[in-house]
């Protein structure tokens, strides 16, 4: 559906590239959660896949379209959901999703239903007469969200539809956004709060500096590692044989077996431990941390 | 997408109040008190009377004959001080109320044609404050009193030629008419309101930078436009659909002051505008003027980056382009090259038309260039400003 390929892009006036060699693969009906520390690159990413940046690095393909050749198509394809509340607060709901619709092209009859439709969708029909200015954080942010569902695109990229507002308006808005992938939706969602992507996602990309640092689905990244302490320092040049038949890291006293997450595999790899000349203090699982993996991943330094 | 962008832009406008204020109250309040304040200064038959002050320590049959042809004078008041006329004592007199003072002297009875040396000249003491064309008219009228005075002494002495000085300068000796006027249109004389209708509607209609920029630029900082854009919407379309309104609003100034001057400021007192009938030449003209002030307003609101930026420096070259331009100082009484300087104000060239329309009744042939020059200068600030956006966005 969308694929990305060897995307770079520099900001004018800059000295800085904004995205480096960046390699994305996202399928119909996904949701990526794409993470990364303030100033990594996520905004540039999506302003490209938009089409408000022109690239001249790589490429970009969306349902076949190159968007260098055929970003009014591509735009057509795309709701895009920004950070900002971006409407009029001195219109009202009902005022904005009108001029919404009224400036995409949405014919007169086709638009009142798509406005209903929204307003329901985002459960905005009872505030819908009310002037913006009057929203709280939560129904603004249910707004941003309806107008970028008028045109029933079929890719959505929401860029941290969850800043600032309350628990109940987030769990509202992650349910929504679970609901359109349902429908068949594609979407791309950025955020910094690393347990909505683990429960909303799919699949995750972690992206720093600009540069893309994984990409994975998140079930791999969730399996469970077997971590064996043994009595003595360990010679890595004895556990060849392990090494043949599992994903393993070994560092001193202690080896950490990935994806171990079923009960043949587990006692597959104690009866080769039992083979192996080690003398074993104690074994433990553990889940890999999404959080902890973001941090080592991107570096525990503070960003601006 | 065109009709929902000036929907949207007239919801926004009118329902924000202090664009209401700024477009159509605050210019209705001006032309008011500008058309009062400085109808003196433009209106025959409204002198503006200055009392002046006088001292006469010895009146006598000459003294007393200046001061009545003085006191035919229709521009000032004379009222004799009990004060001397020591320069203490004229400033105590004077204070806020009177303009200048006169000195009468005893002697003046002794100047003769024989004996022509003035050794005690009649004394015009004037405050600081008098402008300059107050007291020239002054010098002018004490001068014409004491040739009057002395010529009905000569002729009295000499009544044998049976000349009087009412005879020598008959009253209808001297007529004024003014140009440009006609009996359908009877415009005689250029008031107060027909100069500052058409100057302070000019200078009202330049305000829509205020609230083109305050949207544009408030659309720039919520996110609105980088959606718009990712919406498909063309940046010229959005602009132009902007711009409709205002253009719209502009003709609803028009109209407003017009009636202001032809309704409100006679209520008041003041003269009444006299419109004419060249209604085609007026809309043609202020449509001009509504297209150069919202290329002007639409160039701001994308160069500045907050919506003070975009009020302080289009307020100040609105006023800047206004003092240029002839709006608050006439362009007849600036210095030569200053009025060479106002050709570059688009507010001169407007002010030109209006002029030509409400003053001299010209036609609307007559106002073609200014409606060419108007719509070109406008025309190239928009696109300027389309350019701009573009390559911000």
């Amino acid at each position: 559906m969308i694929e990305i390929e060897n995307l770079s892009y520099q900001y004018p006036n800059s000295s800085k590239k904004a995205l480096k060699n960046v390699q994305l693969s996202i399928n119909k009906g996904d949701l990526l959660g794409l993470v990364g520390p303030n100033g990594a690159g996520k905004t540039t990413l999506i302003s490209l896949l938009t089409g408000i940046l022109q690239h001249k690095t790589g490429n970009i393909t969306i349902s076949g379209y190159s968007i260098a050749k055929s970003a009014q198509e591509i735009k057509q394809m795309i709701g895009y959901i920004p950070q900002e509340y971006a409407f009029y607060p001195n219109l009202t709901g009902y005022e904005n999703l009108q001029f919404f619709a009224g400036v995409q092209g949405i014919k007169h009859s086709k638009a009142r239903s798509r406005i209903e439709y929204c307003l329901d969708f985002c459960q905005l029909k009872q505030v819908s007469q009310q002037r913006t200015s009057k929203f709280s954080g939560g129904l603004k942010r249910r707004l941003n969200i309806a107008i970028g569902l008028l045109a029933d695109p079929a890719i959505f990229l929401f860029d941290e539809p969850t800043v600032g507002i309350d628990p109940q308006s987030r769990a509202f808005i992650l349910q929504k956004i679970k609901s359109l992938q349902s429908l068949g939706k594609t979407i791309i969602y950025t955020s910094h709060y690393m347990e909505e992507v683990e429960q909303l996602c799919d699949s995750i990309a972690i992206i720093d500096n600009g540069e893309l640092l994984m990409q994975s689905t998140l079930q791999s990244l969730q399996q469970k590692k077997l971590i064996v302490t043994c009595k003595n320092k360990i010679d890595a040049d004895s556990l060849m044989s392990l090494k043949a038949q599992f994903k393993l890291s070994v560092e001193d006293r202690k080896i950490e077996f990935q994806q171990v997450d079923s009960m043949p595999r587990f006692y597959q790899v104690l009866a080769e431990l039992q083979k192996t000349q080690l003398q074993i203090d104690s074994m433990s699982y553990k889940e890999n941390n999404l959080e902890q993996l973001f941090l080592d991943l991107t570096s525990r330094k503070l960003r601006d | 997408m065109f009709i929902a962008a000036v929907v949207k832009e007239f919801k926004l406008v009118f329902r924000d109040m202090h664009s209401v204020i700024v477009l159509f109250v605050i210019p209705g309040v001006f032309i008011v008190i500008m058309s009062l304040a400085l109808q003196d200064q433009f209106s025959e038959g409204k002198e503006a009377t200055f009392k002046i002050y006088y001292s006469n320590p010895e009146p006598n049959e000459y003294s007393d004959k200046l001061l009545s042809y003085l006191s035919g004078n229709k521009y000032f008041t004379f009222e004799r001080s009990k004060q001397t006329a020591e320069p203490g004592s004229i400033i105590k007199t004077l204070g806020d109320r009177s303009k200048a003072f006169i000195e009468i002297p005893t002697d003046l009875s002794s100047y003769t044609i024989t004996s022509p040396e003035v050794t005690n000249p009649i004394r015009i003491w004037l405050s600081p404050s008098i402008n300059i064309q107050s007291s020239q008219l002054l010098e002018i009228a004490v001068s014409e009193a004491l040739v009057k005075t002395r010529l009905h002494f000569i002729f009295s002495e000499q009544a044998s030629s049976g000349i009087s000085i009412e005879e020598l300068l008959p009253e209808n000796s001297i007529q004024v008419g003014f140009l440009y006027t006609s009996e359908e249109d009877p415009v005689k004389t250029p008031t107060a309101v027909q100069q500052n209708v058409p100057a302070w509607l000019i200078f009202s209609m330049f305000f829509v930078v205020i609230p083109i920029s305050t949207t544009l630029i408030t659309e720039k900082q919520q996110g609105t436009l980088t959606r718009l854009n990712s919406m498909n919407v063309s940046m010229g379309l959005f602009l132009a659909a902007k711009s409709l309104p205002y253009l719209v609003i502009n003709q609803v100034q028009l109209i407003l002051m017009l009636l202001v001057g032809a309704y409100v400021v006679p209520l008041l007192g003041g003269d009444t505008l006299i419109i004419g009938n060249n209604y085609f030449a007026l809309t043609l003209l202020s449509l001009a003027v509504g297209i150069s002030a919202i290329g002007y307003a639409m160039l701001i609101a994308v160069i500045a980056k907050t919506t003070e930026q975009a009020t302080t420096f289009g307020g100040i070259g609105i006023i800047l382009l206004g003092a240029i331009g002839g709006i608050m100082v006439p362009k007849f009484i600036m210095p030569e090259n200053l009025q060479e300087l106002a050709m570059i104000s688009p507010m001169s060239w407007g002010l030109d038309g209006f002029l030509d329309i409400l003053l001299y009744n010209k036609s609307t042939i007559a106002i073609i260039p200014e409606v060419t020059i108007l719509m070109t200068f406008g025309g190239l600030l928009f696109t300027s400003a389309l350019i701009i956006s573009r390559k911000n966005t």
